[in-house]
């Protein structure tokens, strides 16, 4: 009895088309859906736009959705949220979509694959240091990495690695156990109870993404207040 | 765990363009969009605040209007109140003074009706007294008063004064005087006797004495000579005395207070 599918263990799995080294795999499928999805459904909502009090049902839940980011954005950064909301609210909506998808048959979730994950990880670990280099410059950014000895520069350098790592392998342990659990389930009991699971499963995907962009603008915000605030940039590490 | 660098490449360049499209189609927008609509409303609430400040003002004024209004309005009706209040004692003290004049006009044509009913009750009294004691004497005439009446008489022209008995002379001292006797009663010789006893010495030889009749004179004799009177008469008394009497009684009436005090 096959127990779990080839692409139930990740899409990375499933080649759909191949050329060499070049690949379309299911996890840049759903990658693109998911961003069709949001894209398209960002122009078609915000093609007309009212600057009036009505207002679409859709504007409204976007204008909601963007409100609540840059609420977030700002509540740790205690500054405009502008220059971080494109970065942390993409974040969080493209994790957000993957995984609120998984209630439809047949998907599976780019997040359950590691090299999604490692790839946003990897943006997350590429727009530390540029946020802090365009805010601090590239000398005061670099000298905090030796705060407060140049003994502790390893350790520093250390930490944005095993965060960033943390940061990835978080995500996709969450996501692609869930869908682990959910095929075993359907395996054992196919009737209701993964229903439950399928709930249990958008709960964590939403706290997951929330997560995930959460601490992204935590470690950006730690390196752009760190000069300010005179402590190491890796203090919301975790 | 594998992870294919391509994939990993292409998820990297794929969120990238995900950030920018929803940069460009997502949160530019509506970003925008929401800025625009709160500089709407904050326009709109400073408007709203401008027009409020205008209205509290408008209302604050109007409320001072209507203060004032009001004090304005009591202090008009209290100069109404206090104007209808003078008028009123100013009419009632004109009614008073009319009522006043009106008693006193009363009064006066009062006492006036009064006096001259007094008057007129007194002289028909008087006249009345009088005519009766004339009419008394007239029925109780006879010979004896007629006789009391001529000595009445010579006594009077016999005890003349001086100055009488002088202007007497005087009006007879003329050729040929004449003495007129009038008296209303006819004179016999017995009583003719001692008046001529008394005048002719008066008139010499050559005067004459005329006995007339006369119903005016009343119960008297009248000796009149060229301008010359001389009278004894009850009615002399009785017109002296009814003049006497008419003048206590203009008198009186000529003194209303004590007729007033006497009503």
């Amino acid at each position: 009895m096959e127990i779990l599918r080839l692409n139930q263990i990740s899409p990375d799995q499933v080649i759909l088309w191949q050329w060499g080294f070049v690949k379309i795999t299911a996890t840049l499928a759903y990658t693109w859906l998911v961003m069709a999805i949001l894209v398209l459904g960002s122009w078609l909502v915000t093609r007309r736009l009212s600057t009036g009090p009505r207002r679409s049902l859709w504007q409204g839940v976007l204008e909601v959705v963007v409100t609540s980011i840059r609420d977030q954005i700002c509540e740790i950064c205690h500054e405009d949220p502008g220059p971080y909301t494109a970065f942390v609210g993409s974040l969080f909506l493209f994790i957000g979509m993957s995984n609120f998808l998984i209630i439809f048959p047949g998907y599976v979730a780019p997040t359950s694959s590691l090299a999604t994950t490692s790839a946003l990880a990897i943006c997350v670990f590429l727009a530390v240091p540029i946020y802090g280099i365009s805010r601090q410059g590239i000398g005061p950014y670099v000298k905090e990495y030796f705060q407060p000895t140049f003994i502790f520069f390893p350790f520093h350098v250390m930490g944005e690695f095993t965060r960033t790592l943390a940061l990835a392998i978080r995500l996709f342990g969450n996501i692609m156990s869930h869908d682990k659990i959910i095929g075993i389930l359907l395996a054992v009991t196919p009737l209701f109870f993964p229903i439950v699971m399928h709930a249990l499963g958008l709960l964590i995907g939403m706290v997951q993404a929330y997560i995930f962009s959460i601490l992204a603008m935590v470690y950006i915000a730690s390196a752009v207040q760190a000069h300010e605030e005179g402590e190491p940039a890796n203090k919301g590490s975790r | 765990m594998h992870i294919d660098p391509f994939i990993l490449v292409a998820q990297i360049i794929n969120f990238l363009v995900l950030v920018y499209l929803l940069k460009r189609f997502l949160y530019d927008k509506i970003v925008q969009t929401m800025n625009i609509r709160e500089n709407g409303i904050a326009e709109r609430m400073s408007e709203i605040e401008r027009l409020r400040n205008e209205a509290l003002s408008s209302v604050a004024s109007c409320e001072a209007r209507i203060h004032d209004i009001d004090e304005r309005s009591d202090e008009m009706l209290n100069q109404a109140r206090l104007a209808a209040e003078k008028e009123k004692a100013r009419l009632m003290e004109q009614v008073r003074e009319e009522v006043d004049r009106a008693q006193r006009r009363w009064l006066e044509t009062l006492d006036r009706e009064k006096a001259a009913f007094l008057e007129d009750l007194r002289k028909r009294a008087g006249t009345y007294v009088f005519e009766t004691i004339r009419q008394v004497l007239a029925d109780l005439a006879d010979e004896e008063l007629e006789k009391r009446i001529v000595q009445s008489f010579i006594h009077r022209l016999s005890s003349l004064e001086p100055q009488e008995m002088a202007l007497l002379k005087k009006a007879l001292d003329m050729p040929e005087p004449v003495i007129r006797v009038k008296s209303a009663f006819e004179l016999d010789q017995r009583l003719r006797q001692p008046i001529e006893e008394v005048l002719q010495p008066l008139l010499g030889m050559e005067g004459e004495i005329v006995y007339e009749l006369n119903g005016h004179t009343g119960a008297g004799i009248e000796l009149m000579a060229q301008g010359y009177k001389l009278s004894w008469s009850i009615d002399d008394y009785l017109e002296s005395l009814q003049e006497k009497f008419l003048q206590i009684l203009k008198e009186e009436i000529g003194t209303p207070g004590v007729e007033k005090a006497t009503v």
